[in-house]
């Protein structure tokens, strides 16, 4: 088969999952020309992490490939690679044979071909068979790109590979009884963690390109096409990351919070690498010329996500569902795609009151998008602030018909208590003190006693709502910042609806 | 601040009881009731609205179409056209003072077509009449608010 395969690739970057297939086009790859085959579907992720820098662990069936990409691509690029078996190594084979010094002072490693020393490349294949220990020794050099302390200075990659683990595998011939979770803290240096495909996801083109007798032993050479690629993307990935996409931000963390909350607890650096990892593929995205509208950006980011995800290294099952779910979840607060969405996430993330009131009254959102925002800041926000701002619109919005009947309802909920106080305040009373009035007016009543005697509707709405508030248990440590901000909601309502100071 | 204690009543201190006997508990309470919509020019129209439910129906709707039957009333259709109820939505709040129950079938039926389309917070013109006793035995007052009343400003 020949190598240089120009077919128009139509890419599946899932695999191996149930969620719907997500495609993207290219018009040629970058790891097909080095006689590997059946990557397609997770190439632009080995690209992204080949421009990061960071780490990537394969987990895949025996024969799938995984050493044999990794190698390829250390070949193509023309680093200086070293290929571990980490079942068999042993600590020397990594660092040299010790030698003291002349004087006896200090010991030097006898470094030899297959020392780490002065390597560019990485592969530690086999991860998941080593001892603990041997990990251990893997981990400064994968995390710090260190050994024994000393600073690896050509070091770029680190790569690792690994069979699912026994339990992950299934039953029979197939599965790895010499293959075990890896630590958990180890998984979490690795940036992609990804699953290849074997077999079965392979089209039949990329069958047969596998099949092909002539690949075997060939060498990986495509005329520094792939180094050419990352070398150009490298300057724009570190400017990029710089200043990362707000978009990128706000999606790592909101489905960093959205699969902790599911039980798959996203460590901060895992966070951070998310980001790092989804600024990358963006990059590889553009160059590739990866079609970036809404749905495919969701979809290129689910697919970062997937891969992203540390848990597959030591935990049986990573559930779809979950991923899906805080996907789905940090869209919709992240992208500025839907327009009603957008409007919603903005109107909850207004922080002033007189603000989101202000919003309310924009003639061009429907009612329907105004009173799904309104529920759920209703449904969030703090009960002061709920207070002020259901007593400061409610009659307004109810006059107005600015909200369904359902969110008006929701509201007037809100509004009526502090329209109407009713209730019993109870309090104990301090030693060798007659205290007339609960502790926590007495600050309001301090505050309103330095009021103008004329600004009797402050007046009279503060009253309403410190005493709703105390009856609801709170304390009002800042009576004039709370007044201030209900005075201001009436005034704006006031406003914008053209009503009478009188 | 006069405000703050107009509306409050419960157990205040009084010096000339100290020491008249037990300790004094240290809890105090205060009751509290106080409506922003009460005061004058805060309502563009106000009802109180009362039907004392005798305690043996059990089927509030069939009691009031056998008293509207009895009034020569076929049906809340045609209740409807006769009666003129609240055209506006109002705003549910509790009366502060005793309000006298509906009297006589007329007013009895008026005032059931009316809080049975009261929710918990709202009187809807256009809304479900809901004949359930849950409705119907509420004691409101209804009020229209005056929004150039209730947003005055100073």
């Amino acid at each position: 088969m020949n190598s240089k395969n120009k077919k128009s690739n139509d890419r599946t970057m899932s695999q191996t999952s149930t969620v719907p297939t997500v495609r993207f086009r290219t018009t040629e790859s970058l790891i097909r020309p080095l006689r590997v085959f059946g990557f397609d579907a997770i190439e632009p992720l080995i690209l992204a992490a080949l421009v990061s820098e960071d780490p990537i662990l394969l987990i895949g069936q025996a024969g799938t490939g995984k050493t044999f990409l990794l190698n390829s691509v250390s070949e193509a690029m023309g680093l200086d690679h070293r290929h571990y078996n980490a079942s068999l190594i042993s600590f020397d084979d990594l660092v040299g044979y010790p030698y003291p010094s002349a004087d006896g002072k200090s010991v030097s490693f006898l470094p030899t071909p297959a020392t780490v020393w002065g390597a560019q490349s990485v592969l530690v294949d086999e991860i998941s068979r080593c001892k603990p220990e041997t990990q251990n020794k893997f981990f400064s050099l994968i995390h710090e790109r260190r050994m024994q302390g000393l600073p690896l200075d050509r070091l770029v990659y680190r790569w690792a590979a690994m069979n699912p683990f026994s339990s992950l595998s299934d039953e029979g011939e197939d599965g790895y009884s010499g293959s075990h979770p890896l630590d958990p803290a180890l998984a979490d240096r690795f940036a992609f963690v990804i699953h290849v495909p074997d077999w079965p996801a392979l089209d039949k083109h990329d069958q047969e390109a596998v099949i092909h007798p002539s690949g075997e032993s060939a060498l990986s050479n495509d005329n520094g096409r792939l180094l050419e690629f990352v070398a150009r993307l490298k300057p724009v990935f570190r400017k990029r990351i710089l200043s990362p996409s707000p978009e990128v931000v706000a999606y790592s963390r909101h489905v960093a919070g959205g699969l902790t909350e599911a039980g798959l607890r996203i460590s901060p650096r895992r966070a951070r690498l998310l980001a790092r990892n989804l600024t990358a593929l963006i990059c590889v995205a553009e160059a590739l010329q990866l079609p970036l509208q809404t749905i495919d950006r969701k979809a290129l980011y689910k697919t970062c996500l997937r891969w992203s995800l540390p848990h597959r290294a030591h935990r049986e099952e990573v559930p779809d569902h979950a991923i899906d779910s805080a996907h789905a979840e940090a869209c919709r607060l992240a992208f500025q795609s839907n327009p009603k969405e957008q409007w919603i996430s903005e109107f909850l993330g207004a922080e002033s009151l007189p603000k989101k009131i202000s919003m309310l009254f924009e003639p061009t959102v429907d009612r329907d998008t105004k009173s799904l925002a309104v529920t759920q800041f209703l449904g969030r926000d703090t009960l002061e602030r709920r207070a002020v701002f259901a007593f400061a619109t409610y009659p307004a919005f109810e006059k107005r018909g600015l909200l369904t009947e359902d969110a008006l309802d929701a509201l007037a909920k809100a509004a009526h208590p502090v329209i109407q106080v009713r209730g019993k305040l109870e309090w104990r009373e301090a030693f060798g003190k007659s205290e007339a009035s609960h502790p926590a007016l007495v600050r309001c009543r301090q505050y309103l006693s330095g009021l103008p005697e004329k600004m009797r509707h402050r007046v009279d709405r503060a009253t309403n709502l410190f005493l709703y508030l105390v009856l609801q248990g709170r304390d009002i440590p800042q009576p004039q910042a709370l007044e201030t901000q209900l005075t201001n909601c009436f005034e704006t309502v006031s406003r914008i609806c053209g009503l009478s100071n009188k | 601040m006069e405000q703050l204690n107009d509306h409050i009543t419960g157990t205040r201190s009084h010096g000339l009881l100290h020491n008249t006997g037990g300790p004094r508990s240290r809890t105090r309470t205060e009751n509290v009731q106080r409506s922003a919509v009460n005061a004058p020019g805060m309502a563009a129209a106000s009802e109180n609205h009362f039907l004392q439910l005798p305690e043996w129906v059990t089927n509030p709707e069939s009691w009031l179409l056998q008293m509207a039957r009895e009034e020569g009333i076929d049906g809340w259709e045609e209740a409807e056209r006769l009666f003129i109820l609240p055209r506006n939505k109002m705003t549910v709040t509790q009366p502060e003072g005793p309000v006298e129950p509906a009297q006589g079938n007329l007013w009895i039926l008026r005032t059931a077509m009316i809080l049975a389309r009261t929710n918990g917070q709202r009187y809807l013109p256009e809304g479900p009449a809901v004949f359930t006793r849950h409705r119907l035995d509420r004691c409101l007052r209804l009020v229209e608010i005056d929004l150039n009343g209730y947003y005055g400003m100073d």
